[in-house]
Formats: C-alpha cells, structure tokens, sequence
C-alpha cells in the first residue's frame, strides 16, 4: 500500500497496453518525474490508447512548429496523461508554419481544438547568416520578425475559434558567444529580451493567447536546452529536457483550461508546516521562523498563504490533539498559517483518507479537487490508497524544499479570462520595492519616517528562546562581545530575577522582518550591565540596535538602576558595531583585558529611542 | 572498465524498450536497419537513453556508423573509456 507509486511507469504502461483505467496516484507520480524516458515510453504506448478506455479526458490539441516535432509528441502526450488528459494531435508541417497561421481553413483550427500550442525556436527569429560588425543589421531583423510573428498570432485569435498556447525562446549560446565585444553582445541580448517580451505581451492584449515563460523555467531547471548534435542531424533545436519542460507547461495551461485544477490544500502540520512534532517537544521547540531550518517553513507557510489569497481553500489534517494544536496555531508568535485561515480542518488520529473525505464533503467539493501535503510516507500511501484521486505532494527531505515541491505542479493553475484580470501587476519582492522606494527622499531620516519602522522589544518568551540562541550562535557581524549564550543559558537569565534576556522585532511598511535582535542583560543593584547585544545585519542602518539600548535605558530607569553598562570585545569582524556605545553618549571607562567597558548615568540621559522609530513595548 | 557483457545487455534493453522488439529477435537479427521499427527519430531516442544510462556522450558519427547490435555496444564501450 505504502509502495503504490514505486512501479509508476510499469504500471502505467500496462494498463495503457491492456486498454485498461490508468493509476490515478500512478499519474500524480509520473507529473512528478523528470526522466524523459519514461514520458516517452508511456508516450509512445498511449499513442493507440482511447480516452474511454483509460478513464482519462478526450482533449485535442493542434502542435504547429518551427523544428522536427519528433519527441516532442510522445512526451507532450505522457505529460498531458499525468494531468488527466489523453490529447489527440493535429499536427502541422514544421517546414511551412508561417503559410499554415495564416490560412484560416487549416485543420488546426478547428473550433473544437482546444488548444493550439505554437512552439519556435531561434532560427525562426534569426537570419540564416549575420554579420557580427553589423549588430544593428541583426536587431532590425530580430524585430521584425518578432513583429511578424506577433501579427500572425493576432490574426489567429481574431478569427475567433482558436486558444493559442505560445512561448518565450532561449537565445543561442552561438549568437551571444559569437559576438566578441561586450556592448554588442549586451546589445543584441537586449533585443532577444524585448523579443520575449513583446511574446509576453501577447497574454496581455489578447484573451486566447497563453504564453509559457520557457526561458526562465529553464533557467531554474537548470537542464541544456539544446543538444548541438541533435540540432545540425535532425533540427531539433530542444533537448528532451528542455521539452519536459515545455511538455509540463502545457499540462499546467490545459489543466486549467478544462477545468482540472485543483482547488484545496490540504496540509498535514508537524514537519510539514513546522518543524519538529508538536507533541514531542511543545510549541515553544518546534521550527518555525528565525534561521534555517526554521526559516524554510516559515517562506513554506508565506506561500500557502499567498495560494491563499489567490483564492487556494487551505484544510488541516494533522494527527494531534485537537486543543493542542488550536492554541499552538493560535499563539505561537511565527505561525502565519492561523486556525481561522484553514476553511476545513480534522486534527485528531483517525485515518487521514477518512479525514480529507469528511472535508471534501463539508466543503461540497470532490475529493478530486484535492492536493494532500504530508511529510509521512505512511499517511501519503493511506490516502493514495483509499482516495487515489487526490494529488499528493511528499512534504519529506530537506524543508528548503517544501515551496518548490508544492509550487512545481501548478495544481492550482487558472486562467484569468478578463482583460482587467490580465493587468493585474504581478507580485514583487518587498525588497526590491525598499529600494525603490528610498530613492525618492532627501535623506536617510526623511526615508526610515516613511519606512513606518515599527520594533518590538519584549523579554523573552519560551517561544523566543531557541530563536534568540540561534541568533546568538549566527550573528558574527553585530555580536558585541562575542559571548554566544546558549538556549539553556539563556533560559536560566530569562527565568532569573537578578538577568533580563530580551527580543527585538522589525516590521515596517514593506513586511516583517521577524526576530532580529537580542540582548543579555545582568541587573545588579546600582547597575545594569549589557553582557551581549547581538543583531541580524539585515537590518542595519534603521536605528534598530539604538531602539533595543533605549528600551533598555527606560527600563534601568525604571527599575532605579544608576548605571547602565555597555561591554565591546574587538573580534576580527565585528567592527561594524565597535561604534554602538560612544554614538548613543557612553563613556569609554576603562577595560577588562580585551574588553571596553562604556557607561552611561542613567539619570538624566536622554531618551535613546530614535524619533523614526516606533516602539512597541510588550 | 567497462564489462563488455553488461552494456550489450544495457544497449539491448533499450533496443527493445524503444524499438519494442522482442530481446530474441534482436539476437537472432541483430542489424538494426533491417528491423520496421527502425527509423531516425528512434535512433536519437536510443542515442539518448544509452547516453543516460552509461553517462557517456558519443559522436554522433560513430553512433550512425554502428549498424548492429555489437557495433552499437562497442561505441559505447568506447565512450565509457
């Protein structure tokens, strides 16, 4: 049972031979192969395959090229059987693809098509021949003929029966590398760029046209895009690779197109969502948030929660005591993924399968609209068992992972039919957006007012601990005496009466930082003494380790305390923070071996908090 | 080094993977032209399985030249060198 996907192709294979239903979870495995052989394989044995006969959706689809079509068939065929459809091909002559666009009676485009997929590659976009002293000869050539090709695609859709399915293409290594000076390699890669941008464009300005992004799905495979062997033998500008790639956009585009996407996730939570399993070591010892590995489930979670904004139905299955879960959802400080964001949710031991068919009910959708994300190998093979109709996505290995499997699939694809939709500004990193954004201010102060810096300085919880003992372990840069207290240590000074441990967190107008500072503090009669200040250089420059000793003044005042002390021990790279003490007014008051001792009369001292700062006190 | 035994057996597994012909008929006719299913599209497939599979590249030269099964083994033999 637990092995059910391991013989994926034999499986397949035979029931396609048998004429016979194929595997469901037998298909979810193939959509998470890589190996070229085996989509050929299956490819070739679908070929005689009816649509009846293996339980999967009739679909047609026209394949115009400008190269040999050759593998691309068998592996377009197996990709498209991995997201439950069997397509039946008309297939246009490679040798006249500008002639077959523009006649409107072609097969190809018949109204009952349901897509046409329009694959280039360079040599459709290049001259046979170029002069490397004449770039502008070559970027005028370049244009036009994305320019033609754009007129094409148009006319096309414009005839109205047709969705195209088109995409961007590589530059080839022998133009790029054939130039030898560097302003007009830059140049002529520039001109490649708007030709795949102008091909982008396409999606923009017509409804019936989808284009897949092949350049920079290949840039993140990491596969060769051409073999030059096969190239020169055969013209076939791509590697089976590189067409598994292309193969699976297709998949993601039709899936979505007829209506076979997903549209729950259901997520398991230890060692899915977080690290760790809850009921071993408590809220307080699970993995989330800080560094890695607990920063890797934190970027998992913020990518559920973007699927969910974009309209994504989260469930919970987990295996837990009910309450237990609840109240660690609800307060561990790192967890974004709160109780009330899943729309269904079974926390309890019974069978999963029974689980995310109890969910699938309450939430009036099939079982096949479902993802399943779990980490244990057990509980994926009892729901691929029981409900092989659910996709199911291995949550195990490394956590930095966890985003690429869920994403990879495009199980959640749509297709945005409105021209408003279309328009929609894609989501941008919020650094990249800081940067931006502070070059419109006249000074560095001007720009962190507007920032709305907003830190957080507390006494450390239990929920802090571990994460305040990584930062102490990690930070080499701002670490001001080196001393790297450890989680027991730095639990004995939170729960002490005579030592105060404290956390600082960031925020400001572009997201949260999270935890990025913190301090270690002894508290003696007259005097508190800093014995290490330790924080992310991350957020260097806002003022951040200015607003931690300010909160740590307004509590020495507060507690009576004469003197606050500030300790520096020079390491080879801490200098970055050698500064701290004699900027905020300390005074250099002699030092133990090594170590500077700077102080500061905490009567009358000025507020240290930096106007630009708003400080929130818990 | 490569055992000339096991990457025949390899180069034949392929053979009949691809070319879906039984393991015997090759054996018993092992020119590879002389078989229907033969054709050029299958040859580039074989060419990149057997590449995969023993981690080799070939000249495309020598690929075209082996027209047998032992001729084919050999270049790859060859290429495992």
């Amino acid at each position: 049972m637990v092995d059910a996907t391991d013989g994926f192709l034999t499986n397949l294979t035979a029931a396609a031979k048998a004429g016979s239903p194929l595997g469901r979870a037998d298909l979810t495995a193939l959509a998470q192969s890589d190996d070229p052989a085996a989509f050929r394989k299956l490819g070739r044995t679908l070929k005689s395959a009816t649509a009846e006969a293996t339980g999967l959706n009739a679909t047609k689809v026209g394949v115009l090229a400008t190269y040999t079509v050759g593998p691309l068939e068998p592996i377009l065929r197996a990709s498209l059987a991995a997201g439950g459809m069997l397509p039946s091909f008309t297939t246009g002559d490679y040798a006249a693809f500008e002639l077959t666009l523009s006649r409107a009676d072609d097969p190809l485009f018949d109204a009952g098509q349901d897509v046409l997929f329009c694959t280039t590659d360079s040599s459709y976009f290049l001259p046979k021949d170029w002069s490397g002293s004449d770039v502008d000869a070559l970027t005028a050539f370049i244009t036009e003929r994305v320019q033609s090709f754009r007129g094409l695609l148009a006319d096309v859709v414009t005839r109205g029966k047709t969705t195209v399915l088109t995409h961007t293409v590589p530059l080839p290594a022998v133009v790029r590398d054939g130039l030898v000076s560097w302003s007009a390699r830059a140049k002529v890669s520039r001109c490649w760029a708007q030709l795949n941008a102008a091909i982008l464009e396409l999606a923009e300005e017509h409804s019936a046209i989808a284009v897949a992004d092949f350049v920079s799905a290949l840039a993140d495979e990491a596969v060769a895009a051409q073999d030059d062997r096969l190239l020169r033998f055969a013209d076939l500008p791509y590697t089976d690779a590189a067409l598994m790639v292309l193969a699976r956009e297709a998949r993601r585009f039709l899936q979505a197109k007829t209506g076979l996407s997903r549209k729950v996730l259901a997520l398991d939570l230890d060692n899915t969502q977080w690290g760790g399993v809850l009921g071993e070591v408590g809220a307080a010892g699970v993995e989330l948030g800080g560094l890695y590995p607990g920063s890797a489930y934190t970027e998992f979670q913020r990518s559920v929660l973007r699927l969910r904004d974009q309209g994504v139905i989260l469930a919970l299955a987990s295996k837990n005591d009910a309450e237990h879960v609840e109240s660690a959802l609800t307060e561990h400080p790192e967890v974004l993924l709160r109780p009330e964001m899943f729309s269904a949710s079974a926390v309890n031991w019974s069978p999963k399968s029974g689980n995310l068919k109890a969910m699938a009910a309450q939430l009036s959708l099939s079982p096949n609209s479902f993802v399943f994300m779990d980490d244990s190998r057990f509980e994926r093979g009892e729901v691929t068992a029981a409900l092989p109709e659910v996709a199911v996505i291995a949550a195990d290995g490394d956590p930095a992972y966890l985003v690429r499997n869920l994403l990879r699939g495009g199980w959640f694809d749509t297709l945005e039919l409105t021209d408003t939709d279309r328009k929609r500004p894609g989501l941008y990193k919020a650094r990249a957006e800081r940067g931006n954004f502070a070059e419109g201010f006249g000074s560095a102060d001007d720009y962190l007012k507007a920032l709305e810096v907003v830190v957080t300085v507390a006494e450390a919880t239990p929920f802090d601990v571990a994460r305040i003992a990584q930062l102490a372990a990690r930070t080499n840069q701002f670490n001001l005496t080196g001393l790297r207290f450890d989680q027991a240590e730095t639990t004995t000074m939170s729960e002490s009466d005579d030592h105060v441990v404290l956390s600082c967190s960031v925020a400001d107008r572009f997201g949260d930082e999270g935890m990025v500072g913190a301090a270690w503090v002894r508290k003696d009669a007259d005097a508190w003494e800093v014995l290490n200040l330790v924080m992310s250089c991350r957020v260097l420059g806002r003022g951040v380790e200015q607003a931690m000793v300010g909160w740590l003044l307004r509590q020495a005042k507060e507690s009576g305390a004469a003197t606050l002390r500030g300790t520096f021990t020079p390491s080879a790279r801490n200098t970055v923070s050698s500064k701290l003490w004699s900027q905020l007014g300390f005074t250099h008051t002699g030092d133990r071996d090594s170590t500077q001792v700077h102080e500061l009369a905490v009567d009358g001292a000025a507020d240290l908090v930096p106007d630009s700062i708003q400080l929130k006190e818990k | 080094m490569a055992d000339t035994q096991s990457v025949t057996d390899g180069v034949l597994d392929i053979l009949e993977d691809v070319l879906e012909i039984p393991r015997a008929d090759l054996e018993a006719h092992p020119t590879l032209r002389d078989h229907e299913n033969w054709d050029s599209m299958g040859a580039l497939e074989i060419l990149s399985q057997v590449e995969g599979r023993f981690g080799v590249q070939l000249d495309l030269r020598e690929f075209n030249a082996a027209k047998t099964v032992d001729e084919l083994a050999s270049a790859v033999s060859a290429g495992i060198k």
